[in-house]
C-alpha cells in the first residue's frame, strides 16, 4: 500500500473538546500516528460524555441520542458519538498525568515522538509539568502546538472559553446575530473550533516541514480568538478603515439580493442568492411572475436591494408551495445560486453526496458499522484512511511494551496503579 | 529577517475571491514566496468587495483583497489566450504548489488541468477548491457561502425556532475550509517532498463543512447511530445547566457561558448567593433542571447579571473558575487589554491605500514567526519582476504581451 503524507510521524493528543480533538482528527486522517492520551481518573466535556451515565437519571434524555440505540453500553465511553467521530485514525492509551509515574511514561513516550498537541486550559501544561522548555530537553526536534482560547501569554493567559465564548469576545456573536433580535436569541455555534483546529493540524505541518529542512522542532502559540478573527476581516477592516463597528445583516448580503425563504414542508427552508439583472429575470421567470422583473421597486440592482422587504414577499409567494431541492434544481438550471437548507436525513440521501461517496462506513468494536461523513478533502495520490476510533486504552499494550518496552512485572504494576486500564473508575468525573 | 516555515516554497496562485486566497495568504504569511496571477482585465473580484476607505471604491483600496493577500506577489495574465497559457506552463516549471478556485473543468479547458501539469512538473501539489468538488451532479452549481452553509453547514439548526434558520457572518465557511485545504495542501507537499511524487487535491466547500465540527459530523454520526435528529434553532442550554438559557443580558450588554452543574458551588459564589447551597429544593443536578428550578435561579442570577458590566462579569466569572465570554463588538476587541497585550493587530504602510490596521498573526511559531513582508500587490505590480526577472522575457516583450491583452 502507498504511504499516506504523515506516515511515520508520531503526535501525542492530549487535546479536549472540539476544536483540538478536530484538529488531530486531520492529522491521522493524513497518516500520522496520532495517539490519544486519556486517563482512566478523569475526562473532559464532549471526550468520552459522562463516564456512567445511567447513574445521572437526566442522561438518557440529555445525552441518550449520541449513543447507538440510545443504549449506554457496559461502557458508555466507547460508544459516544463525538469520540468516535474525532477519534477516527487515532490510537489510544491511558496514563495519569496529574501523578509523576504517569508523566514520567509521557516524558519517555515524548522522546520517541514528533509532536505533542493540546489546547487545555493554559494552566494544566505547567501544573503537569509539561511546558516545552522541559520536553524539547528530552527530545529537542519536537514540535509542539499550544492552542488555549486566549493563547499562552497576554492578560487572559489563563482564563477558560469554549468555542461559543469566544465567538462572543471575537465579535462574531454580535456580526452574525438577526439584525431585530438581541444576541442572546440566536444559537451558539463554534466556528472558531472548526477554524483553530484546521490551523493546529496546519500549524503542526508547516513546522514538520522546517524541520525536515533545518533538524529544528520548536513550539507554537495560537491563541483561539486571533486565528478565528481573521475569518471576519471585512468587519475589522471597516472598522480601521472608517471607524465604523458594523450593524448585523442577517442571512442579507451588502449587494446581493439574498435570503433563507420557507417551502413546502414543516420547518424547510431553502436559500437564494442573486446577484444581478439577469438572474433576477431568470427568478422572476421561474416564479411565473415576468410582470416583476419590469416592476420600478425591483428594475435594478440598486432599488431591489433597497425594497428586499417586499421582493422577499414575493419570492415567499412562490417558494412556500415548491419543495426545498426543487427550488435548487429550478434555480440552479438558471445559473442562481440556491440550495436547501438540508437536515441530517437528507445528507444520507442526497444524490450529490452519494455520488462523491462522502458517508464512508466504519467497523466499531464496540459499536457495529455505522457511516460517518468522510475526509474533508480528496487527494489524488494520497487519499485520506478511514478507520475506527480507539477504544479507551485499547492500544495499551503496544504503547507501553512495544514502544516503551515496559516488562511484564512494571506493566503489571501500571494496571494496578491505575495508569493502565479499559474503563474508567468509578470515582471518575 | 528570521527564517520562515515555507521559505522554500513557490506557490503559482490562479485563485480569487475568498478561499483560495485565504489558503495562499497562509503560505505566504508563514514564507512562502506566492505569485498571484490576477486577469488583465480589473484582476480579482475580490478588489471590488469592501470595506473601502471613506466608502469610495478603488481597486487598490479593497479592505477584503488588502487583508487576503499580504505577502504575495502580483502579475497579471490572461489565461484565456493561448500565450497566457504558454507563459503558465513555463511558470508550472518550478514551483510546488498551484492554488485555483475556478469552476470545475475550466483550468482543463485551457489545457491547464492537472494531468497537463503534472507531465511538465511531476512534483507539483495542485489545490482546488471549489463549490462542490470536481466530480458529482452538483459540480457546475453555483454557490455563495449562504448556499455552502445551508448545504454543508449547521445552518438549519442555527437561529431561533420561530425565525429563519441563520447563517454566520460574511463569508466564515468560505474561509473556514481554506483552513482545512491549507492543511491537504501541505500534507501533500510534505510527501512530494518524501517522495518526489505531486498530486491533485479536490477540496469540496459542501464536503468538507459536513466533515467539519459544530453539529456536523458528530452530529451525522449521531444520527446515523439512531436516526434522531434534532433541528431545534434555540440559545437554551437544553435543560440541563444551571440557567435555562446560554447567554443573557447584563448590565451593558450581553454575556455567554455554559453553566454546567459541576459548577454549581462557584456560581453560588460568583453571584454572591451563598446560601442556596443549602437550599433544599437545589440539592441536586436533578433539582436544579427542573423548570420551576430554572426559572428560579434565572431571576436571582439575572438580576445579578443586569447589575454588572461585561468587563466586571468576566474578570469575576473567570477568576471563579467559570469559562464565559461578552458579546463585543469589533471596537471593544480593537481596544481590549488582551489582545493589546499580545500585540495582535499591526499597521501596514499600502502605497495607494496608505496606513492601515490589519489582524495579526493566526499562530505564532517560535522560530519561524509570522512576518508581513510585503503588503498586497497592486494589480500587475510585480510584472516585471517576474516576466523579466524569473522567465528572462525583455522588456520589449512585455510591451508587445501587453499590447495584445495578455499581460
Amino acid at each position: 500500500m502507498r504511504k499516506l503524507p504523515l506516515e511515520g510521524i508520531r503526535i501525542l493528543d492530549l487535546c479536549v473538546v472540539w476544536a483540538g480533538p478536530f484538529g488531530a482528527m486531520q492529522l491521522a486522517d493524513l497518516g500520522a500516528e496520532v495517539i490519544r492520551v486519556e486517563a482512566m481518573q478523569y475526562t473532559f466535556v464532549n471526550q468520552r460524555g459522562v463516564p456512567y451515565p445511567s447513574r445521572a437519571p437526566q442522561s438518557i434524555a440529555a445525552i441518550g441520542h449520541y449513543y447507538p440505540d440510545y443504549e449506554f453500553g457496559e461502557r458508555p465511553w466507547n460508544r459516544f458519538a463525538v469520540a468516535n467521530y474525532y477519534g477516527r485514525n487515532k490510537l489510544g492509551m491511558t496514563v495519569d498525568l496529574s501523578r509523576a509515574e504517569g508523566v514520567e511514561v509521557f516524558k519517555r513516550l515524548v522522546k520517541m515522538s514528533d509532536g505533542v498537541v493540546e489546547n487545555q486550559a493554559a494552566r494544566n501544561m505547567e501544573a503537569f509539568g509539561l511546558d516545552y522548555d522541559v520536553l524539547s530537553q528530552l527530545n529537542p526536534g519536537l514540535i509542539m502546538v499550544r492552542f488555549p482560547g486566549f493563547g499562552t501569554s497576554g492578560p487572559y493567559k489563563h482564563r477558560l472559553g469554549y468555542g461559543f465564548t469566544m465567538d462572543a469576545i471575537t465579535a462574531h456573536t454580535s456580526l452574525r446575530r438577526y439584525p431585530d433580535l438581541p444576541p442572546d436569541e440566536t444559537t451558539t455555534v463554534y466556528h472558531g473550533d472548526a477554524c483553530a483546529g484546521a490551523a493546529m493540524a496546519g500549524a503542526f505541518i508547516q513546522a514538520l516541514l522546517y524541520r525536515a529542512r533545518t533538524g529544528k522542532g520548536q513550539l507554537i502559540d495560537m491563541s483561539q480568538c486571533e486565528n478565528v478573527i481573521h475569518t471576519f476581516a471585512p468587519a475589522y477592516m471597516d472598522f480601521f478603515m472608517n471607524g465604523r463597528v458594523q450593524e448585523p445583516m442577517g442571512n442579507r448580503d451588502s449587494s446581493m439580493v439574498q435570503g433563507c425563504y420557507p417551502c413546502d414542508g414543516e420547518d424547510k427552508w431553502c436559500v437564494i442568492s442573486i446577484a444581478g439583472d439577469e438572474q433576477w429575470e431568470a427568478l422572476c421567470d421561474i416564479m411565473g411572475r415576468p410582470d416583476l422583473a419590469g416592476d420600478p421597486r425591483f428594475v435594478d440592482v440598486l432599488s431591489r436591494r433597497k425594497n428586499q422587504d417586499e421582493l422577499d414577499g414575493y419570492v415567499i409567494e412562490w417558494t412556500l408551495f415548491q419543495d426545498q431541492y426543487e427550488v435548487m434544481r429550478k434555480l440552479q438550471a438558471a445559473g442562481i445560486a440556491a440550495g436547501p437548507v438540508i437536515e441530517n436525513p437528507d445528507v444520507h440521501r442526497d444524490p450529490h453526496v452519494q455520488a462523491r461517496e462522502h458517508m464512508v462506513a466504519v467497523e466499531h468494536a464496540e459499536c457495529g458499522i455505522h457511516r460517518h461523513t468522510g475526509p474533508l478533502y480528496k487527494l489524488s495520490e494520497t487519499p485520506c484512511r478511514m478507520g475506527a476510533a480507539p477504544l479507551l486504552g485499547q492500544h495499551n499494550m503496544y504503547i507501553y511494551r512495544e514502544l516503551l518496552g515496559y516488562s511484564d512485572d512494571e506493566i503489571e504494576r501500571l494496571v494496578k496503579e491505575n495508569h493502565i486500564g479499559d474503563r474508567f473508575l468509578p470515582e471518575a468525573r | 529577517m528570521p527564517d520562515q516555515a515555507l521559505s522554500h516554497v513557490r506557490v503559482l496562485d490562479v485563485s480569487h475571491h475568498i478561499a483560495g486566497p485565504y489558503l495562499s495568504k497562509l503560505l505566504a504569511d508563514y514564507g512562502a514566496d506566492v505569485v498571484k496571477i490576477e486577469n488583465p482585465a480589473g484582476g480579482d473580484l475580490a478588489r471590488r468587495l469592501g470595506p473601502f476607505p471613506g466608502d469610495l471604491p478603488h481597486s487598490e483600496k479593497s479592505g477584503t483583497f488588502l487583508h487576503l493577500n499580504t505577502n504575495k506577489r502580483g502579475i497579471t495574465l490572461d489565461l484565456k489566450t493561448k500565450t497566457g497559457q504558454q507563459i503558465f506552463r513555463e511558470l508550472v516549471k518550478d514551483v510546488d504548489i498551484v492554488v485555483e478556485n475556478f469552476a470545475p473543468g475550466v483550468m482543463s479547458s485551457w489545457g491547464l488541468g492537472f494531468d497537463d501539469l503534472s507531465e511538465i512538473n511531476p512534483r507539483l501539489v495542485m489545490t482546488s477548491i471549489s463549490n462542490f468538488g470536481q466530480t458529482g451532479p452538483y459540480r457546475d452549481y453555483k454557490a455563495t457561502d449562504i448556499v455552502i452553509f445551508a448545504m454543508g453547514g449547521p445552518m438549519a439548526s442555527t437561529g431561533t425556532d420561530d425565525r429563519e434558520p441563520l447563517k454566520l457572518y460574511g463569508w466564515t465557511t468560505l474561509a473556514q475550509v481554506a483552513l482545512d485545504a491549507h492543511v491537504a495542501t501541505l500534507a501533500a507537499l510534505f510527501h512530494a517532498t518524501l517522495h518526489r511524487e505531486g498530486q491533485h487535491i479536490d477540496v469540496s466547500l459542501m464536503d468538507a463543512m459536513l466533515s467539519s465540527i459544530d453539529r456536523r459530523g458528530n452530529y451525522l454520526l449521531a444520527y446515523e447511530y439512531n436516526g434522531k435528529t434534532s433541528t431545534w434553532r434555540t440559545a437554551a442550554a437544553g435543560g440541563r445547566c444551571i440557567f435555562s438559557r446560554l447567554g443573557m443580558p447584563c448590565k451593558d450588554g450581553y454575556i455567554l457561558f455554559t453553566m454546567q452543574q459541576r459548577y454549581w458551588e462557584r456560581f453560588c459564589a460568583w453571584i454572591g448567593h451563598p446560601e442556596l447551597l443549602e437550599d433544599p429544593r437545589l440539592q441536586t443536578a436533578e433539582d436544579r433542571i427542573t423548570p420551576e428550578a430554572n426559572a428560579f435561579v434565572d431571576a436571582i442570577g439575572g438580576q445579578f447579571l443586569l447589575e454588572h458590566t461585561m468587563a466586571e462579569l468576566m474578570d469575576s466569572m473567570q477568576s471563579g473558575g467559570i469559562p464565559g465570554g461578552a458579546v463585543y463588538t469589533v471596537a471593544d476587541v480593537v481596544g481590549d487589554p488582551h489582545f493589546q497585550a499580545r500585540e495582535y493587530f499591526v499597521e501596514l504602510e499600502h502605497p495607494v491605500a496608505g496606513k492601515l490596521t490589519y489582524p495579526g498573526p493566526l499562530w505564532r511559531p517560535t522560530e519561524t514567526p509570522w512576518q508581513i513582508r510585503r503588503v498586497a500587490p497592486m494589480l500587475g505590480q510585480h510584472n516585471e519582476e517576474i516576466y523579466c526577472g524569473r522567465l528572462g522575457y525583455e522588456k520589449a516583450d512585455m510591451v508587445r504581451l501587453r499590447q495584445l491583452g495578455v499581460i
